[in-house]
């Protein structure tokens, strides 16, 4: 795709899912009936993204690597610019020579994965890169980053840092929309193409789009049984961060269309750091239980109806300066509440608090988050496990202790 | 400060013990004002004190009193108590150890009588889980926390000799973005205190407690220099961590402009009596991160038998170079903004700690450098490159299961004898 393409068009059906000459099998973009078609496109999208790139690269398009939840793609999107959003954990599975283990730089794992990634040459697909302001890992993520290309050490790349502040008040509603306007303006020079308004509404009415069909899923797995578990809602929102918009709509439809069978199992809403691979989710699941939801933005956190605002730029600020909150650099109360009603709406039977070893802001949480929901009978549980996931055994004491906390020892 | 550690700091200064004594009384002091009615505010090292001061509203910074808990050996029972109530142990343990103190509720072991309930808290948001903490501090003190927003500068290219541009040319360097935030989130704070407090906010006072604060830092300023240009160095690190951090924390004042003034006429009447804490100095260490506030004695034990001495921390560096803003003719709560808007980046962001800690070590004729718990991968390299040798510790100054003594004590002993001291003889050779 172009930068000048129509922008509607865009929004609705460009991406692999549409483009005729890919190098993906035919079957992978087809509507098919059946859960397999579905699955398969979102576990694609989820596990490729580097493919999802290159197809979009391939019509001429350009990628923004998106590092962080706290990033208005919806911006990216109306400067003609397809963002993916970066999970380190999956591109530690990626091909090129990624090193984990300690940082030098004494960055989190995740951030040091991502440099890693990086500095091997992994994220060749990506045009532009652009960090959000998560946690403070990022940002010294950022720091560290910019000095690397200060030295001429790391690939030169179109970088930006998007400093999105949190405290709910007038000074930092102000301050968002100077720095989202200047993201803009980043934007503009990336494509070629400002993001005027009538783009950003028509992106902003994709995304709300989308988030609808997110929020039908999300009903699914308020449903008892659930109709649908954790690991496939992850796969989706996953997918839904890589995807253009029309694609995912399509995606999401039809796994709307013809969901899962119900999944039985004990009800489990998960809280905590975010976990950005299916591993942790999957050995819940694996062990008879049923995650309907959770509080990180690789879920249910990921999306929120932006308000329609004269200036569309209003309504998109808001959304992330006061959409759901994150366990990282939000209050105490604010999250405690959140992670609570959440848990509650959703019908949990137990709260597993996961929280990684780096991970410095969610186990504050545990002693507000215990007691509010110990007034409604849904016990708590928290582990510590080293980034992205705990060793098998770590990862069975999980399910026991959760089997603990619902029946008690002998149970 | 070092109370019942391994090593007891021998005193150089006189004006050290009456920094102390001043800081106990005025404590004291403070928790009968408190016990009265009056306010009082717990707030962290970088929030900004010059409004309480402007309000008279006495203040405790939280970090300063992890220091005297972990000087007490009192931090594992602290941590202890963080743990028992489902807190975190292991993370912000220099800010939270005043609420595990809190959550121990042992008043016969509190250092110095103890703190006084707080009515306020406040600190900015520069960490993920500051905010939390100090929310969780609201709640079990009932004070109400304020929370400052803290702003990231995304800019790609910085000026790097902040240290020469901010005392003058604070609004250049630092760009006007985030000086309207902070600006703005002052005054929502002043306008806070004063419904809370039913105190006036004087702008003639505040004008006056920014004039004092500079003056303050210029005389930080002059004693760092003289301790920096002095062979043998008259007084050690150890000694000016108490002597520059406690006046600190009365930022604004009478009091603390004139202690820093009489801490540079001691060093300077050291220096011109060429008296040195190590007169047999044969090797220059700079100590990067913060202070073993539970061991400062632990510091002098290389003097003696290998001429090692401490002569640079961070709090005399700190205080020399951060601090000083002029309104030449601007608004001087931007100017206070100025001054808040990029504390902790001169240490911690490393195209402003790097180049910085660079600088100080040249200054300060230094052989080698111990960092300690420090994200100092860019200072490392600079500093290598200069040929200083640097020796990194990963460790928590307030957490002792993450350090003992004895163990550092003898990785610094082997970084002296086989990395700096034979560096340190080529030179001076």
């Amino acid at each position: 795709m172009s930068a000048s393409t129509d922008l509607l068009s865009a929004l609705r059906v460009e991406g692999p899912l549409a483009t005729n000459d890919n190098s993906l099998p035919e079957e992978e973009f087809r509507l098919l009936p059946g859960p397999a078609d579905w699955l398969d496109r979102a576990t694609h999208a989820y596990r490729h993204p580097d493919a999802v790139a290159r197809e979009w690269r391939e019509g001429g398009g350009r990628v923004v690597g998106v590092l962080g939840h706290d990033v208005p793609r919806e911006l990216v999107l109306a400067a003609g610019l397809l963002p993916i959003r970066l999970a380190p954990a999956r591109l530690l599975s990626n091909d090129a020579p990624v090193v984990g283990g300690d940082s030098p730089l004494q960055l989190t794992p995740d951030c040091q994965a991502f440099l890693d990634a990086l500095l091997a040459g992994a994220l060749g697909w990506i045009d532009a890169l652009v960090i959000g302001r998560d946690s403070e890992s990022h940002t010294k993520l950022f720091y560290g980053l910019r000095e690397l290309l200060a030295m001429g050490e790391a690939p030169r790349l179109d970088l930006c840092f998007y400093d999105l502040v949190r405290l709910p008040t007038e000074a930092s509603a102000r301050y968002n929309r100077v720095r989202t306007r200047q993201f803009a303006e980043v934007l503009a020079t990336w494509s070629g193409a400002a993001p005027w308004q009538d783009a950003m509404r028509a992106s902003v009415a994709a995304s709300n789009a989308t988030t609808t069909l997110l929020e039908e899923l999300a009903d699914l797995r308020r449903a008892r049984p659930a109709g649908l578990g954790g690991v496939d809602a992850l796969l989706l929102d996953g997918a839904a961060m890589t995807l253009a918009p029309g694609a995912t709509q399509d995606l999401l439809t039809a796994a709307l269309a013809d969901p899962p069978p119900p999944r039985p199992g004990r009800r489990v809403f998960v809280s905590g750091s975010p976990h950005d691979d299916l591993a942790l989710a999957g050995a819940i699941e694996g062990a008879g239980y049923v995650i309907v939801g959770e509080d990180h933005d690789w879920g249910d956190r990921s999306f929120a109806v932006v308000p329609e605002t004269a200036d569309p730029l209003d309504g998109l600020v808001d959304r992330y300066h006061l959409g759901p909150p994150g366990a990282a650099r939000t209050g105490l109360d604010e999250r405690a509440r959140y992670t609570c009603h959440q848990a509650l709406a959703r019908g949990a039977e137990v709260v597993l608090q996961l929280c990684f070893d780096h991970d410095e802001s969610p186990e504050w949480e545990f002693p507000d988050l215990r007691d509010r929901l110990a007034a409604h009978g849904v016990p708590v549980v928290r582990a510590r496990l080293p980034w992205p996931g705990g060793d098998p055994g770590s990862l069975a004491r999980l399910a026991q202790d959760l089997s603990t906390a619902l029946d008690g020892p002998d149970g | 400060m070092a109370e019942g550690s391994a090593f007891t700091r021998r005193s150089e200064l006189a004006i050290t013990g009456e920094i102390v004594a001043h800081q106990r009384e005025w404590l004291a002091e403070v928790r009968d004002q408190v016990a009265g009615g009056e306010p009082f505010a717990l707030l962290s090292a970088d929030a900004p004190h010059e409004i309480y001061r402007a309000f008279d509203i006495p203040y405790v910074v939280v970090q300063w009193w992890s220091s005297v808990i972990a000087a007490r050996q009192r931090a594992p029972q602290c941590l202890a108590a963080l743990r028992a109530a489902g807190y975190p142990d292991d993370r912000e343990q220099y800010s939270a150890l005043g609420l595990g103190e809190l959550l121990l509720d042992d008043p016969s072991g509190t250092p110095w009588g103890g703190l006084p309930v707080p009515t306020i808290l406040s600190a900015p948001t520069t960490s993920d889980g500051i905010r939390k903490l100090f929310e969780a501090w609201s709640t079990h003190t009932g004070a109400a926390f304020y929370p400052i927003e803290h702003a990231v500068d995304p800019r790609l290219d910085l000026p790097r000799d902040w240290w020469e541009r901010l005392p003058h040319h604070w609004d250049e360097c630092l760009g006007p973005e985030r000086l309207d935030l902070m600006a703005d989130e002052l005054r929502g704070l002043i306008g806070v205190l004063a419904a809370t407090t039913g105190r006036s906010f004087s702008e003639a006072r505040f004008a006056e407690v920014m004039a004092l604060a500079n003056e303050h830092a210029e005389w930080n300023r002059k004693t760092r220099d003289l301790i920096a240009a002095t062979v043998p160095v008259p007084v050690s690190a150890a000694e000016t961590m108490t002597a520059a951090m406690i006046p600190q924390w009365h930022r604004g004042s009478e009091w603390g402009r004139d202690t820093a003034r009489r801490f540079y006429d001691e060093v300077a009447a050291r220096r011109d009596a060429s008296q040195s804490v190590c007169p047999s100095e044969r090797v220059r260490l700079m100590w990067l991160g913060r202070a073993l506030w539970s061991s400062l004695g632990f510091y002098r034990q290389f003097e003696e038998a290998h001429g090692a001495v401490f002569v640079w921390s961070m709090y005399l560096g700190v205080a020399a170079d951060a601090y000083l803003r002029y309104p030449d003719g601007r608004d001087p709560l931007r100017t206070l903004a100025a001054r808040f808007v990029p504390m902790g980046e001169e240490i911690r962001m490393p195209s402003w700690s790097a180049p910085w800690h660079l600088k100080e070590a040249q200054l300060h004729q230094v052989d080698g450098v111990v960092s300690f718990g420090e994200d100092d991968y860019f200072s490392t390299r600079l500093l290598e490159a200069a040929g200083i040798p640097v020796l990194s510790v990963r460790a928590t100054n307030v957490d002792r299961r993450t350090w003992d003594e004895a163990s550092l004590g003898a990785l610094l002993v082997e970084f002296i004898e086989e990395q700096v001291r034979p560096r340190a003889e080529r030179l001076r050779a």
